[in-house]
């Protein structure tokens, strides 16, 4: 059995991405908490071209970017708890739906992270996430469960940012986008998507979390002094 | 009889993302109806197959749509076993191909399509980020192809080729509309010479369209970007 080592970052998403995973297909890995401030040696060596965490280290080999990461662990352990359905149809709308996020992922970030000022649900930015959700809840998840049907699969996974680090986003930016009465079906998901027990143990502090999100905005918005307001 | 294993692809003619489909379509030797779209004026269907991003291309496979390219590539992989696999059985390969798949799209392609766009300051920094992403491919190859790329044909291409000649075939006319070197065999050589061996595999240049069509094409996209107004 080769040793599994996961390099990562606690307040992460896409961290925790992995760790889910790694947790849903029973894999035992080592984990490293990765200083972002201070990068170790390792972690330079092991993704010399993005230098990011979360990095999956298998029998010494790297493996680097979450999605990337997902799918070797599908393809490694395809034995216990597939995370994409057998259908191959049913996979290319996963993967679709997966891609969707992280090219949408900009608008999530500069619309919580870029701007300096608290507005109101008027902010275009904010009006872009909420198009966004609107398109997750329609097309993507519609009246199922999880994303993946009655289980939680790779779909989940990949938004599970969504189900529990957005609140604090959220918190952080004095808004409220995913609720009951704009987003019934996507905000059951996830509180469903909470309380799956390999989630819900495994999730960073939220009280931490939020300091940390706050500092992230501070260091984002004073690098950005013309962010549109 | 017929309507078994129906494939269409919806297209357009210069997308790079639409190259990668038809390439793998043909190197797999699977039949396919290919519909032209015309862009300004997307056909019902193209808005009902892909209603989230309206973009070509969608592969429409028994009637049903699969969208965004490199999606629709593993797509193919999984369906049709005969020919060439486009990824490799190992697992540690296939992400290895995924990660340098997404490089290209994210690193290279998106700076490409970006020092077409602009001018002045914001092209400079858009170029120089350019050779610094070639310039770490380069560094990288050894990795990604320890046998070299000499004896890369058509029955042992991939997904990773694929992409690479989706992105910078037409290095050529980039060339031309931009008036500098793009893929200089003296500063990433082992990218070159890996892009002129694909491009030598007859089913790529079938594939590749007209020199001249493409070079108007690149040009009113470049003119487009750069004058909104006097289209």
């Amino acid at each position: 059995m080769e040793e599994v080592t996961l390099l990562g970052f606690w307040p992460s998403p896409y961290s925790h991405r992995v760790i889910w995973a790694l947790k849903l297909k029973g894999v035992k890995y080592e984990y490293i908490e990765e200083d972002l401030g201070n990068k170790s040696d390792m972690l330079l060596q092991y993704n010399p071209v993005y230098k990011k965490i979360p990095v999956l280290v298998h029998g010494g080999r790297p493996i680097a970017e979450s999605f990337v990461i997902l799918q070797y662990i599908e393809d490694t352990w395809p034995h216990t708890y597939p995370l994409l359905p057998k259908n191959a149809h049913e996979r290319a709308l996963a993967r679709f739906w997966i891609k969707f996020g992280e090219d949408k992922g900009y608008i999530i970030f500069s619309a919580f992270f870029l701007v300096s000022e608290e507005k109101d649900l008027g902010d275009a930015g904010m009006k872009e996430v909420l198009e966004f959700l609107k398109i997750l809840e329609e097309h993507a998840l519609g009246d199922k469960k999880f994303f993946g049907g009655d289980k939680i699969g790779m779909v989940d996974i990949a938004y599970g940012w969504l189900s529990y680090f957005f609140k604090g986003m959220e918190e952080m930016r004095g808004v409220k986008l995913l609720e009951p009465s704009t987003l019934p079906r996507l905000h059951a998901w996830a509180e469903n998507f909470k309380q799956v027990s390999v989630i819900k143990d495994n999730l960073p502090d939220y009280t931490k979390l939020l300091v940390h999100l706050k500092s992230v905005r501070e260091k984002m918005t004073a690098q950005n002094p013309t962010s549109k307001k | 009889m017929a309507e078994e294993n129906k494939v269409i692809l919806h297209g357009f003619w210069p997308s790079p993302f639409v190259k990668r489909v038809e390439l793998a379509l043909k190197i797999k030797g699977i039949p396919y109806d290919y519909v032209e779209e015309d862009l300004p004026n997307k056909s019902s269907l193209l808005l009902e197959y892909n209603p989230v991003y309206k973009k070509v291309p969608v592969l429409v496979h028994n009637g049903k749509p699969i969208a965004e390219s490199i999606v629709i590539l593993e797509y193919i992989d999984e369906t049709w076993k005969n020919g060439p696999s486009l990824l490799p059985e190992d697992p540690y390969k296939r992400a290895e191909v995924r990660f340098w798949a997404s490089f290209l799209q994210q690193q290279l392609l998106q700076r490409a399509i970006l020092v077409v766009k602009s001018d002045g300051e914001a092209q400079e920094k858009a170029i120089e980020e350019l050779f610094e992403k070639l310039k770490l491919l380069e560094e990288r190859i050894m990795n990604i192809f320890p046998e070299g790329t000499a004896s890369i044909n058509q029955e042992n291409m991939g997904l990773l080729d694929i992409v690479l000649i989706s992105c910078f075939g037409y290095y050529k006319v980039l060339e031309e509309v931009l008036g500098f070197k793009v893929m200089d065999p003296e500063k990433t050589p082992l990218v070159f010479s890996w892009l002129t061996t694909l491009l030598e595999i007859p089913v790529v240049k079938e594939a590749i369209p007209s020199h001249e069509k493409e070079v108007l094409f690149i040009k009113y996209v470049r003119q487009n970007a750069l004058n909104p107004t006097a289209v």
